[in-house]
């Protein structure tokens, strides 16, 4: 999907709670979005994909029966039967791994957000589009955690702070068009910034923003 | 004997026969011996040429004496009596050598049959005189077919008109229903014969050692009496007088010696054995609590004998290791034995009927001591037990309700407060035209942002999901990740049983507060191994170390408890200046 969004975005709705599926559904009405569906567990939302096929697909990643990973598992599924349909993952906890098990399956089109980002209206449309577009969205939550993770001196202390925020907005999934902008910086600065992080980090430089996420998030969790 | 409970007996309850019970038994036997010698010897057929019958007369006086002995000896049990009546009725049965006088005859002859549904009782009944089940039936039958068979046979049988007497008994003459119960009593006889012998080779087979020894004296002169018994029998079917002369011959009066001897030394033969009390006795200071039930057991020669003592509630029973038992509830060859001291049970032995109670008295007397100091410590013992499964009950079940309250707060409070968020960002949208109200709203928002953080990260504490979900690895790594210095995980990734998931991790998280609360350090590991059929948990820093791995240090404590709540170990190694390292042992079962 590129290109300016012509139609508005389909979107299929999956949480068992009734009170947040029904707030979520009127906010992403109200923004424009075609809500199509909504389901209560993993199985029903799986089914209303196949249904409905619809751009975008919003799972709880704790459903019914076990309220486990159910809706981790759905999104791999999602991805895996119909690569024109997005995924964001909506979970109530910082989990790392539930993140990157996500990005290692298909790292385009994927998103892992944070639920109570759902409420900062703006976070939540961008990154229904960013996966809608093909894009992935990683909470800036997660990336902190990551970031902010106690460990033994080593390359990431050789990055200046401009360098670090560069990676973080690179963690999260951002575009350099998108990291240029937030920072306020030009183009070339942040293509200069990323080929600097990569060579001290001793990364192999990855053209793709979601191959990008995916190497930026696993060397963090290293 | 005093039956205590219904298989129930108290050590040293049996009464010996009393000197009067005694001086009757003999007279009374001196009297009969002497009523049927004289009849035997006036009767005008009396075929006393080689003067045999009174070798079998002194046989059955002999075993009579016997008997006697053998009350005397094991006065609780029936074998003596048993072995006494058995002497009478084969004392009588003397009688069918008086052949010229038609009652004398008639009574001894009938008495044949009878002293050998006596010996039969005697086989089945050895050598703890008492019968039940399969014998126990098989006694009835030989009584049932000695009353109806031989006894109802005289009131139909015509004796032969060959013959010099008469059928006192006689009622109703018919030959043929004569010859027919004939026929039936003695094929009955061989059948009884073949079923005893049976059963107490069954009996030898499955018996413990104790029971073998008593029998093996019986075994061993058994054969030669069944072969003069059986071959009686077949001379009665077949009316050979070959057979049965060699029936009543010397080699069988010799047998009728030898059988009540081989009862005696059978029911003496643990008496015999005085000596092993004796080691018992000696050895009871070096046994060990806990090793008294072995001693026993090879003092009474009774490998299967186990010790039991009553709960202090006294309504059940625990053996030495705490662990309930169960009574035998008879059927089995089994026997109870209470030992009471101070006016209770102190303890309950159950062996093998065929001990002789006496020697197990004699036991237990030398133990009652020891007996008593081990009841203590399998009381001890048993609530220590109570102790542990109580407090991993409590664990578990508040382990269980902080995965309730987690959970709660993840479908209740939290998913509301969300949902208010909704509401107030469509408020907002509202508000444009007054932006103070705008403000307002927005500012509640941040508010509500906040206190969800926060409720996430209480939730995180009661609980961690990743535990539940991916299990101690994940959960233990994601604690690791927000753990302000440097922690290394090296946890291997496999799951194990919720209780021990649980305290494992909050041994680990308990142990890592610690680290950052006292010890100063600047890295930490933690690491996580299968070991045999435990996990081999390890928590270490490189911090000032010195911490008190005592009762003394509380957090310590407290892990040492959530450890041995699952029935582990934990030990607390801390070097001043060495850095202090933690380890855990949890049993995966």
């Amino acid at each position: 999907m590129t290109g300016p969004v012509t139609r508005p975005l389909r979107v299929v709705l999956a949480d068992d709670s009734v009170l947040f599926r029904s707030g979520l559904a009127h906010l992403l009405a109200d923004e424009g979005f075609d809500v199509v569906g909504e389901a209560g567990d993993a199985a029903g939302a799986l089914e209303l994909v196949d249904r409905e096929r619809p751009d975008v697909a919003v799972l709880d990643i704790r459903m019914p029966p076990d309220h486990r990973t159910e809706g981790l598992e759905a999104a791999i599924a999602i991805r895996d039967r119909h690569p024109s349909t997005a995924v964001l993952l909506l979970s109530a906890h910082v989990e790392t791994r539930h993140a990157i098990r996500l990005l290692r399956a298909d790292a385009a089109g994927v998103g892992y957000l944070l639920k109570d980002r759902v409420m900062r209206e703006a976070d939540l449309l961008d990154a229904i589009r960013r996966v809608a577009s093909g894009g992935s969205v990683i909470d800036p939550e997660v990336v902190g955690e990551l970031l902010g993770r106690a460990r033994p001196h080593g390359p990431l202390d050789e990055l200046t702070p401009r360098e670090r925020d560069v990676l973080a907005l690179m963690a999260e999934g951002r575009s350099n068009q998108a990291i240029a902008e937030r920072l306020v910086l030009e183009s070339k600065t942040v293509e200069g910034h990323i080929r600097a992080i990569f060579s001290k980090l001793g990364l192999e430089p990855e053209p793709a923003d979601h191959r990008r996420v995916l190497a930026v998030i696993t060397y963090l969790r290293a | 004997m005093a039956t205590a409970a219904a298989v129930g007996r108290t050590a040293g309850a049996a009464a010996r026969p009393g000197r009067v019970t005694t001086a009757a038994v003999v007279a009374a036997a001196i009297l009969v011996g002497a009523i049927c010698l004289a009849l035997v010897a006036t009767s005008t057929d009396s075929d006393n040429g080689d003067g045999h019958w009174f070798v079998e007369l002194a046989a059955n006086l002999f075993t009579i004496g016997v008997g006697l002995v053998m009350w005397h000896a094991r006065p609780g049990n029936r074998v003596g009596p048993l072995v006494i009546l058995m002497g009478f009725a084969s004392t009588v049965a003397f009688l069918s050598w008086a052949g010229g006088n038609a009652i004398a005859w008639t009574i001894g002859d009938m008495w044949n049959s009878l002293g050998l549904v006596f010996l039969a009782n005697v086989y089945l009944a050895f050598p703890d005189g008492r019968t039940s089940g399969w014998s126990r039936r098989l006694v009835i039958a030989a009584y049932a077919w000695f009353f109806v068979l031989s006894i109802g046979r005289r009131l139909v049988d015509p004796y032969p008109p060959s013959w010099p007497i008469r059928n006192p008994l006689l009622i109703w003459p018919n030959e043929g229903l004569a010859d027919a119960l004939s026929l039936i009593a003695n094929v009955g006889a061989l059948v009884l014969t073949i079923l005893v012998v049976g059963t107490v080779l069954d009996r030898w087979r499955r018996g413990s050692p104790v029971a073998r020894r008593a029998l093996a004296p019986v075994f061993w002169v058994s054969p030669i009496t069944l072969v003069f018994v059986g071959t009686f029998f077949v001379a009665q079917v077949t009316g050979s007088d070959a057979l049965f002369a060699l029936s009543t011959g010397p080699l069988a009066q010799l047998s009728g010696f030898l059988m009540p001897v081989a009862f005696l030394i059978g029911l003496l033969q643990t008496r015999l054995e005085r000596g092993s009390i004796a080691d018992l006795v000696r050895d009871l200071d070096r046994v060990k609590t806990g090793d008294l039930e072995a001693a026993l057991a090879r003092a009474l020669h009774d490998p299967t004998l186990r010790l039991a003592f009553p709960t202090p509630d006294g309504t059940a029973h625990v053996d030495p290791t705490g662990t309930p038992i169960e009574l035998p509830t008879g059927g089995e060859r089994r026997d109870v034995t209470r030992i009471d001291g101070s006016g209770r049970t102190i303890a309950i032995l159950i062996h093998d009927r065929a001990v002789d109670p006496e020697l197990v008295e004699s036991a237990a007397a030398a133990s009652r001591l020891a007996l008593e100091n081990e009841r203590l410590a399998a009381e001890l013992r048993a609530q220590l037990e109570e102790v542990r499964s109580s407090r991993t009950r409590i664990v578990e079940a508040t382990d269980e309700e902080r995965r309730r309250i987690e959970r709660d707060l993840h479908d209740g409070a939290q998913q509301r407060l969300v949902a208010l968020g909704f509401t107030l960002r469509r408020a907002n949208r509202r508000a444009d035209a007054d932006p103070e109200l705008a403000q307002l709203l927005e500012a509640a928002n941040r508010e509500l942002e906040d206190g969800l953080r926060e409720l996430r990260a209480l939730a995180r504490g009661i609980h961690p999901t990743a535990l539940a979900d991916g299990g101690l690895a994940p959960a233990v790594r994601e604690l690791a990740d927000r753990f302000p210095i440097p922690v290394v995980v090296d946890v291997e990734d496999r799951r194990f049983a919720t209780p021990v998931e649980t305290t494992a991790y909050f041994i680990v998280s308990e142990a890592l507060t610690n680290v950052l609360r006292h010890a100063e350090a600047t890295s930490a590991s933690v690491s996580g191994r299968f070991v045999g059929e435990a996990l081999d948990l390890e928590i270490a820093d490189d911090g000032r170390g010195g911490a008190d791995g005592g009762v003394g240090g509380t957090g310590v404590r407290g892990l040492a408890d959530r450890a041995q709540a699952v029935g582990g170990t934990l030990s607390i190694d801390s070097p001043a200046g060495g850095g202090t390292t933690v380890r855990a042992r949890l049993p995966l079962a």
